[in-house]
């Protein structure tokens, strides 16, 4: 506990005097707002308690499973498989390793990226990231043929991206085999994916 | 029943008090209303209802404006990292969640801001050097503000972490915790720098306020 003393308190309140509404303040903030685009949050959903020790430990148990699947657009694409055609039939597994982009002329900016989860207790799992506008719609993990693997190809830009996994709406998830990104502002972590330029 | 005794009969005549003792403090202990918002009103702007983003600019903008100007001594930078932080909450809404307190989770935001605004204008006064006067030093004194001004010289002589701790504790009136969820402190840290903070204001202010 603080030792409040009377000279601290009459500093405290001679700083705390009540500053009157700022209305240009206001204004411009709200007029900034006005312009700018509705974003992902409109949709988002968190649960209204924290998680349970068993939930924790079992989205702990998920993510220990978890692991984003890129695969080689440049040896595809030469042997002459068209983009729709490896989004159809995405190449599994070579963990954690960025694959270059494309050489072909109209492609070029873009590379396949697979991202895979195993869940068995999952009804829905949707990836996120800053490539979707954080959307929990916009790009749901199919299931597999084998119970409760979810998988998902998303053509990427070269560069830097930040994701995460959504399961059922609510446990946020990310890759314990990726770096995370953790941003100072809000205390959560994400995972990083880097895309190599082609 | 027995029949009231004399006492009672005395208190009936209002001749005694009807309570013997109570506790009389010497001083009115100030009991500050809480700061936080209505927690709906996060919720309903979170969900996209403006008129509720609106209301939350509204309750807080003032505190963010006070809080900003003390950590950085100047009305323009100030304005600048209290619109930077509303953009913030706006666009990240999605990541606050419902049972946390908003509170704390706008002034982590705020508290970054500042700490971003001074290192932009540190870097940008290694560079010009001006002769212009803080605005804030610029308005014509009374005898308030020259004790706001006199406080405000002891605040600014403080190393910015224990102005930040100092002002999050005593002015806004917000907890350890709440202070360690802003900064990212531990709660021995900051009741250390609360304390470094509040011994230096003294040693200042002793004889001047």
């Amino acid at each position: 506990m603080d030792a409040r003393d009377e000279l601290i308190e009459r500093a405290a309140a001679v700083l705390r005097r009540d500053r009157p509404r700022n209305a240009r303040v206001v204004s411009r903030i709200l007029g900034a707002v006005d312009g700018r685009s509705r974003r992902w949050w409109r949709a988002a959903t968190w649960p209204s308690a924290p998680f349970s020790l068993a939930a924790t430990l079992s989205l702990a148990a998920a993510g220990l499973i978890l692991g984003f699947v890129t695969r080689d657009a440049a040896v595809r694409r030469d042997r002459g498989v068209p983009l729709a055609a490896q989004e159809e039939a995405p190449v599994r597994a070579q963990a954690l390793r960025m694959m270059p982009a494309s050489r072909g002329a109209s492609e070029a900016t873009t590379t396949p990226v697979q991202f895979t989860l195993r869940d068995v207790r999952a009804a829905r799992v949707a990836l996120v990231g800053d490539f979707n506008g954080w959307s929990q719609t916009a790009t749901l993990l199919e299931p597999g043929t084998k119970a409760g693997t979810w998988s998902v190809t998303v053509p990427l830009s070269a560069g830097r991206h930040v994701y995460a996994f959504v399961v059922d709406g609510q446990a946020w998830m990310t890759d314990p085999r990726s770096p995370k990104a953790r941003d100072l502002d809000f205390g959560r972590a994400n995972s990083v994916l880097i895309v190599q330029a082609p | 029943m027995a029949s009231r005794s004399r006492r009672a009969e005395a208190v009936a005549r209002e001749e005694l008090p009807g309570v013997l003792w109570a506790i009389q403090p010497t001083q009115p202990i100030p009991v500050r209303p809480s700061t936080d918002i209505d927690p709906a009103i996060p919720l309903r702007a979170r969900g996209g209802d403006a008129t509720a983003f609106a209301a939350l600019v509204e309750f807080f903008h003032a505190r963010c404006m006070r809080y900003a100007r003390y950590m950085l001594g100047d009305e323009g930078d100030a304005e600048e990292a209290v619109q930077d932080t509303f953009m913030r909450v706006y666009d990240h809404l999605g990541q606050f969640r419902p049972d946390a307190r908003f509170e704390p989770w706008l002034f982590r935001i705020l508290a970054n801001r500042c700490r971003t605004v001074r290192e932009r204008r540190r870097r940008r006064e290694s560079l010009v050097i001006t002769g212009e006067l803080p605005a804030m030093a610029a308005s014509a004194p009374d005898a308030t503000d020259e004790l706001l001004e006199e406080v405000e010289a002891a605040l600014d002589g403080l190393p910015t972490e224990q102005r930040e701790a100092f002002l999050l504790r005593h002015v806004e009136d917000l907890s350890y915790e709440d202070m360690a969820v802003i900064t990212g402190v531990q709660l021995s840290a900051l009741r250390m720098r609360v304390k470094r903070a509040c011994d230096a204001l003294r040693a200042r202010l002793q004889g001047e306020i």
